[in-house]
């Protein structure tokens, strides 16, 4: 086995694959670090140019690019609020928080050091548990994902701060919005009003953009400020504290590394969870969880730290057993084909120092990718302090593409605009977004693992070893979260958790209102097919339906209680105003792009903002106008060609 | 009629005479080609072998880049290129398509498979296996006979994988529990291995490149029979596992003298034939520029002489691809419209009623 890992660390860094290592870095941090593209899209675009490579060089292109795509997708999960990649979505609760006090430099530092060491215990213990893990890959099976489900429920506590009942009642929402499409069970269309879009579900990417970064892009359109609160001069912590921070919280570092690394082994389950899980476990195990959702370096540690080891844990079995661990890795599959190979024994036997260089090309890779962001931050962070006027049109632009390059759809922005507004609303209503977010990642795998789980084995697959362990940790996480939950209810001094703050008191009923609205007619709708079909969703409807009751009833007594409070006041009425104003622009470039494309639309909203809202000169909103215009060009028509929308009157395409 | 024989005219003329003025009207064009699911699954890795290739054969040598459109069982990319894509010969489509879709209607479909222009097709068989395992243990294909009961792995009820996989069961008389609900056959796969289910099928790069390496090599799993395309009538073995026997030598072996009849097989044969039969297809909008149909029959034609591409391609699938011309596709999709009210009932209510099993 040694003198294979050797072999593997000869082949990695022989030419020509180590020339194709440091190529694939360097196109993996252009495409983790550009919004709408991703690991995923890496894979499928430099795939093609595999076919002629040996297997080392191909697989060092690959590997290099996809391992630190998850490194730079940090960049603007930290600077703008919005995450890249899908795995950087959580990154954003604390990162962007820490940008906006002026410790963008810090936050760059601790996401850049955690992914690099993550990264590095992933690709070594891919490197060593190839052999050796076959049991624990293939005694988790479909019931062992359900528990698991379950038991990444129990966080929505956590996630939660002091609402649990409104977190519970949004994680019943996001449990909702995952029904949403094909039944996996019958072909039976869900809540899909009758749009061919909504058939395949809502897509991750523009609800999560929408959620958490178009409240952020209203704040900064309404306040003009920069997105640092504090002057340039008055900016603390820089790259080496967040080195540091690293080092002070190694346990968690550690423990949210081998969290990524057992989500990778999973077949399926990918970083978009791993990022979260880790947070929510990040949260659930701090003594104080004040500052969490407010700029808590151990919010960035935890989820960046898993979303680079899990790709080691994702290689294994696809390596392993040709089970691909994520999306990226059945892309990876492909490359292995196409080098003749097949995954199992004989990369286990034959091949092993093929297997051996993949882990070193893992290593490298994440060493070299921080080292590089790690040389760029201090100009990076300069971002946070430009006028947001100026900054906005940017950011904008880069969350309508992450939007649409979801699914190239007209729908993808619609979904953005609708959950911006919803985001919006509970932002200033005091609801906590974040369980939403797990709900809707956990739901389908949940229905789909009790599905299967049921008529494979019916109830008894409770019943099973690892089942029972989960079980049991399922009742502890939960003995634990309602008595620190009570400890925090009787401490007045400890400040909420998260987002959710204390709201706007009408706001928040109109919001319980509407959820209990929506949940009225999801469970009318639901009876009308058939029982297998409708189990699932009435299963935690009815009961999120009984809680937003309650949260209907708490907000009707907080206001009865204290009605200055709830009153509206001018200041609120003027960021209502500027809101939908700027909600206006946006509604605008979607009117327009169905019009005349996304050719036009785009850089006529940067022009049109920078000199109508901007108030700047014609000079800077041209030449910002024409650099949108190549960006959308040069990066997107020829890098990574898109499908932009058909636009009526005018085509591009 | 007019139009089907215009186009075959053209097809003769743009193989014959590549570089004549009919044949230009790609030059300096990108042509985009839409794949009806994710990237990374075997349609995506076929389809981007015959993107690499493709352009060569194409009079003009145009760019083809390859986008996804993946979801709700490929309808998304097929209601794409159906009602979006400009029938102006740049855009077509690598789909696997749903003859059940086809033959049942579906909600989400609102493009027809046979509303399109259908430019060719690749043939593959279909691979059914079973754990060694499973009681009182598989040491040949024939012990399937023996077994009280077995569960079966698939997609959804209504894929036409699930339905032709019972169908065949019920035709044997073997007693099975179908486990519906897994996304896609590599899930499936997977589920297999971990000893969820003892039955299931798989495409045929799936059983080369995956299947028989890592599970038939290992002793877990036999190959049990293969649902071969139909040839005039027949189905022989395919030339691409001519070491599995058809479902027809199975079912003889296990009924000596007899030949599988009947409504069950009626129905499986109509529900699975069309797709072995044209495994993967080539599709452009409907009515789209007849030139660029018959250039593109041309260029698909011309593509299956390339050695390099025939290289490529079965180091990925390990098999040599069979081709379906886009005439020979049109004939398989008239079949489905032949399929009658009856047997379009009878599948609608076995599907419905396979979860209550």
């Amino acid at each position: 086995m040694l003198d294979a890992a050797m072999a593997g660390l000869i082949a990695a860094v022989q030419w020509p694959a180590v020339g194709y290592l440091f190529l694939g870095i360097a196109l993996g941090l252009y495409f983790g670090a550009v919004p709408g593209l991703s690991g995923l899209t890496g894979m499928a675009i430099l795939l093609p140019f595999t076919f002629g490579m040996d297997p080392v060089s191909a697989f060092s292109f690959l590997l290099g690019m996809y391992a630190v795509t998850t490194t730079s997708d940090s960049v603007t999960a930290i600077l703008i609020g919005v995450p890249a990649g899908a795995a950087a979505q959580a990154t954003v609760l604390d990162g962007y928080p820490m940008a906006k006090r002026g410790e963008a430099g810090r936050a760059f530092g601790a996401a850049f050091t955690c992914s690099a060491i993550g990264g590095v215990l992933g690709g070594l213990f891919m490197g060593l548990s190839v052999p050796i893990v076959q049991p624990l890959v293939l005694s988790f099976a479909k019931p062992e994902f359900f528990m698991l489900g379950l038991l990444g429920l129990t966080m929505v506590g956590s996630l939660s701060g002091r609402s649990v009942l409104k977190g519970m009642t949004v994680a019943g929402l996001g449990l909702l919005l995952s029904q949403i499409g094909y039944a996996e069970q019958i072909a039976i269309p869900r809540y899909w009003l009758n749009t061919t879009y909504l058939l395949d579900g809502l897509p991750l990417v523009p609800v999560v953009l929408g959620l958490f970064s178009l409240p952020e892009l209203v704040a900064l359109a309404v306040s003009n400020r920069s997105i640092s609160d504090v002057p340039r001069a008055k900016i603390s912590g820089g790259i080496m504290d967040g080195v540091r921070d690293c080092f002070i919280h190694w346990w968690l570092l550690l423990r949210s590394s081998l969290i990524g690394i057992y989500i990778g082994i999973l077949p399926a389950l990918g970083p978009t969870i791993a990022d979260w899980v880790a947070y929510g476990h990040a949260v659930q195990s701090a003594k104080d969880k004040s500052q969490f959702g407010k700029g808590d370096v151990r919010g960035v540690i935890a989820p960046e730290a898993a979303n680079n080891s899990v790709k080691g844990g994702d290689l294994v079995p696809t390596v392993a057993f040709g089970i691909p661990g994520s999306a990226a890795m059945a892309i990876l599959l492909g490359a292995f084909l196409i080098q003749g190979l097949t995954p199992g024994p004989e990369m286990l036997t034959t091949k092993l120092h093929i297997t051996f260089s993949m882990m070193w090309t893992l290593i490298f890779a994440n060493i070299i990718g921080a080292l590089l962001l790690m040389a760029w931050a201090n100009q990076l962070q300069k971002i946070v302090f430009i006028p947001a006027n100026l900054i906005l049109p940017g950011i904008t632009f880069f969350v309508l593409i992450g939007a649409w390059t979801a699914g190239n759809n007209i729908g993808d922005w619609i979904t953005l605009l609708v959950f911006g507004v919803i985001g919006l609303i509970m932002k200033r209503a005091g609801w906590p977004r974040a369980p939403l977010i797990l709900g809707f990642i956990l739901g389908r795998i949940m229905e789909n693992s009790l599905h299967i789980s049921m008529q494979a084995y019916g109830i008894g697959f409770i019943t099973r070893p690892i089942c029972l362990a989960l079980l049991a940790a399922i009742v502890i996480t939960l003995f634990y979260a309602v008595r620190s939950h009570l400890r925090m209810k009787s401490d007045t001094s400890t400040v909420d958790v998260t987002d959710a703050e204390a709201g706007e008191p009408r706001l928040s009923l109109g919001l319980a209102i509407g959820i209990c609205l929506l949940l009225v007619y999801a469970i009318a709708t639901a009876f009308s097919w058939p029982p297998i079909v409708r189990l699932f969703p009435l299963a935690f409807s009815i009961p999120a339906l009984l809680l937003a009751l309650f949260a209907i009833y708490f907000d009707w007594r907080a206001i009865r209680l204290a009605p200055a409070a709830a009153a509206w006041s001018a200041v609120q009425t003027l960021e209502l105003t500027r809101t939908l104003k700027f909600f206006g622009w946006l509604a605008g470039i979607v009117i327009v792009t169905v019009l005349l494309g996304q050719h036009v639309a785009m850089p006529a909203f940067v022009l049109l903002y920078l000199l109508v809202w901007g108030g700047y000169g014609w000079k800077l909103a041209l030449t910002y106008a024409a650099a949108s215009l190549g960006i959308l060009v040069l990066l997107f028509d020829y890098m990574s060609p898109t499908i932009w929308y058909p636009a009526r009157l005018l085509r591009w395409w | 009629m007019f139009r089907r024989a215009l186009i075959a005219g053209l097809t003769t003329l743009a193989i014959a005479a590549p570089g004549n003025a009919l044949a230009q009207m790609y030059k300096g064009k990108t042509i985009t080609m839409i794949i009806n699911y994710p990237a990374g699954g075997p349609t995506d890795i076929e389809g981007r072998i015959i993107a690499h290739h493709l352009p060569t054969h194409i009079p003009g040598k145009p760019n083809v880049i390859v986008k996804n459109m993946g979801g709700a069982g490929g309808m998304i990319g097929s209601n794409f290129l159906g009602e979006i894509a400009k029938p102006d010969g740049e855009t077509f489509g690598f789909f696997t398509w749903n003859p059940i879709a086809e033959l049942l209607g579906d909600p989400g479909m609102r493009v027809r498979f046979s509303a399109f222009e259908l430019l060719g097709g690749v043939q593959n068989p279909v691979v059914v296996y079973a754990r060694k395992d499973t009681a009182p243990g598989l040491n040949t294909a024939a012990d399937l006979m023996k077994v009280k009961e077995i569960k079966t792995l698939s997609l959804d009820t209504h894929n036409t994988n699930t339905v032709h996989q019972a169908l065949a069961l019920d035709v044997l008389g073997v007693k099975f529990r179908a486990v519906t609900g897994y996304k896609g056959l590599k899930e499936v796969e997977t589920a297999i291995l971990q000893n969820e289910g003892q039955l299931a099928n798989s495409s045929l790069p799936g059983w080369r490149a995956s299947i028989e390496p890592t599970m038939m090599k290992q002793g877990i799993v036999i190959p049990l029979w293969q649902v071969a395309p139909p040839v005039k009538g027949a189905y022989p073995r395919s030339p691409a596992v001519p070491e599995i026997q058809t479902f027809e030598e199975y079912y003889a072996t296990a009924n000596p003298g007899q030949k599988p009849a009947g409504v069950n097989y009626q129905a499986m044969r109509a529900a699975i034939d069309a797709q072995t039969a044209m495994f993967r297809t080539f599709f452009m909008p409907p009515k789209a520029n007849k030139e660029a149909i018959a250039i593109m029959r041309g260029a698909i034609e011309s593509l299956w002489k390339d050695q390099a591409f025939i290289k490529d391609y079965a180091k990925a699938v390990r098999s040599d691809p069979v081709l379906v011309s886009g005439a020979d596709g049109e004939t398989i999709m008239k079949s489905l419209a032949e399929v009658s009210p009856d047997i379009r009932t009878f599948l609608q209510n076995y599907g419905n009623n396979l979860a209550k099993r």
